[in-house]
């Protein structure tokens, strides 16, 4: 069976599945910059430990829906199986040799090792590899290989592109095994949303989302396993992976150091901020998105409404334009987002507002749409980055609703300061 | 870089630079601007003639590859010309992969 065709699209959510598990678009900048905020968080050793088991366990969940819906029932059609939906995500491709004992895994072209290579190497020495999703990758397949219990395998890489290898290489032994968690699948995805409501200029943002998820169903790793658009590298990745290495890394240091959660929570919706002003931006700026939708006005007006489309068409969720009065005030809505559902499934409701990915997505919305200036073609290079949200705050953002907490809608308020 | 092509038959001469295209990415994406007001299927035909192959088009956006996977990219309804190479060609080489990319365009746009 193609790939392709285990997808499924919610589409008045704008939420798409593979196999009925939630997948979403996220490009290089994001994904390295995501990984590094809960290094940052947590420490190294710790980060690089959340980061795999969430690799793990979201591989979990998508390889068994993928192997069930498959009709794949022996360790060879499994292994297989899996390496081509890793390479058709943009993840890379990974030679797997697995046993019920373990094994190795190389690659030459991992999304991580190759993007962060790529954007750093020139500048910054690597001591420790990149590719912990690989990892839990490679160490879910092993165990969905061969029937084993979750845990039972444990990957880690010693050999990296980003620290200037030549391949990365990963070594796989027993593990200690752990109880599975259930997965987080399309019918507890749809617990979770609210029907979808229309926002300001829907009737735009409907028809340039629903263009860009026509592409984006389109688009899939190449021979390497790797996505180049947009001009940046994609990923179709789990949210799973995002949503466990964030709320697990908020939450340990809600128990073991608190007065460190404010700094902790602003790393995360940094996060979001980036993604904005990386993807959306490079998005925006692309000759893709100057085929499908013409070149950017500029407009602020026009800028909101594309933003809004593109977290849309990435599969977001469904997020809207409330109200937005340009340099004052905006208002973003969301009936769904890919936060939502990991955290009632696994911490059930939140006592307060949580959404921190959305909520530093809002706040970098205002200020690109106000600030860069898309005619003049800018270079969106980290030193307009810092320029941009590092200087003195123009904007703050406050999440007035949360579906985490029982409320029953996301929502987002920008404030001009 | 930058060349003086002639489109033929007939109009004035072009004045065409290749710049680096608005991309994080180091050096991989290129770029050129032609007037809207082209014979761009000709364009098109003369690429695949050049021994580039079409790919299918993203919205408006036209597309055309090389055996190695380098792109050419053309928006006719804004003059926008992308050229993107591969993202294995190795950074100090790319200028010399855009510039090849650059010159199969210019060829292009001679060819009668």
């Amino acid at each position: 069976m193609p790939i392709e065709d285990l997808r499924e699209l919610l589409a008045e959510q704008s939420l798409t599945f593979l196999a009925g598990i939630p997948y979403v678009y996220h490009c290089h900048h994001y994904n390295l910059f995501h990984d590094q905020t809960i290094d940052d968080a947590l420490g190294e050793a710790e980060g690089v430990r959340v980061r795999t088991t969430a690799a793990h366990n979201a591989f979990r969940e998508l390889l068994g829906a993928v192997f069930a819906a498959a009709g794949a029932t022996t360790p060879a059609e499994r292994i297989s199986l899996a390496g081509e939906v890793f390479a058709w995500m943009g993840q890379g491709r990974l030679s797997l040799d697995l046993s019920s004992a373990g094994g190795r895994a190389r690659s030459a072209s991992l999304h991580y090792g190759f993007a962060w290579r790529e954007k750093y190497g020139a500048k910054v020495k690597r001591d420790e590899p990149s590719d912990a999703v690989a990892a839990g990758f490679a160490a879910a397949t092993s165990e969905l290989a061969f029937d084993l219990a979750a845990d039972a395998i444990t990957a880690t890489e010693h050999r990296c592109l980003a620290t200037r290898d030549p391949e990365c290489e990963f070594t796989l032994t027993p593990g200690k095994g752990h109880l599975s968690r259930p997965p987080i699948d399309e019918a507890t995805v749809r617990r979770y949303l609210v029907p979808a409501i229309r926002g300001l200029d829907e009737d735009r943002v409907a028809a340039i989302a629903s263009g860009l998820l026509e592409f984006m169903r389109a688009v899939q790793g190449d021979e390497r396993g790797l996505v180049a658009a947009f001009n940046v590298f994609v990923t179709a990745h789990l949210p799973s992976y995002y949503n466990e290495t964030v709320y697990e890394a908020v939450h340990h240091i809600e128990r073991t150091a608190p007065a460190g959660v404010p700094a902790a929570e602003a790393l995360m919706r940094e996060a979001g901020q980036v993604c904005v002003f990386n993807t959306f931006g490079n998005v925006l700026l692309s000759p893709e998105w100057e085929g499908l939708v013409g070149a950017p006005s500029g407009v602020p007006t026009d800028m909101m409404s594309f933003c809004t489309a593109i977290a849309r068409g990435l599969g977001f969720g469904h997020w809207l334009v409330h109200e937005y009065e340009p340099r004052k005030r905006l208002v973003l809505q969301a009936t769904s987002n890919y936060e939502v559902p990991f955290y009632r499934t696994r911490y059930g409701v939140a006592k307060k507002p949580r959404s921190y990915f959305v909520q530093g997505a809002a706040l970098a919305m205002m200020l690109l749409c106000e600030t860069v200036r898309f005619t003049e073609r800018p270079q969106l290079t980290n030193a307009y980055y810092i320029d941009l949200f590092r200087g003195k705050p123009r904007y703050r953002v406050e999440q007035t609703r949360c579906m985490m907490r029982g409320d029953n809608l996301s929502e987002y308020v920008v404030d001009a300061l | 870089m930058s060349v003086t092509a002639m489109p033929a038959p007939g109009p004035p001469p072009l004045s065409l630079a290749l710049r680096r295209e608005v991309t994080c990415i180091r050096s991989l994406a290129w770029r050129t601007d032609l007037p809207v007001a082209l014979d761009w299927p000709r364009l098109g035909a003369a690429l695949e003639a050049a021994g580039l192959v079409r790919r299918p088009p993203i919205g408006a956006m036209q597309r055309f590859a090389t055996a190695r996977g380098d792109e050419l990219s053309m928006i006719p309804t804004t003059g926008r010309i992308q050229f993107r190479v591969h993202y294995t060609v190795p950074e100090h080489e790319r200028r010399f992969a855009a510039e090849r990319l650059f010159q199969l365009l210019v060829h292009a746009l001679r060819r009668p």
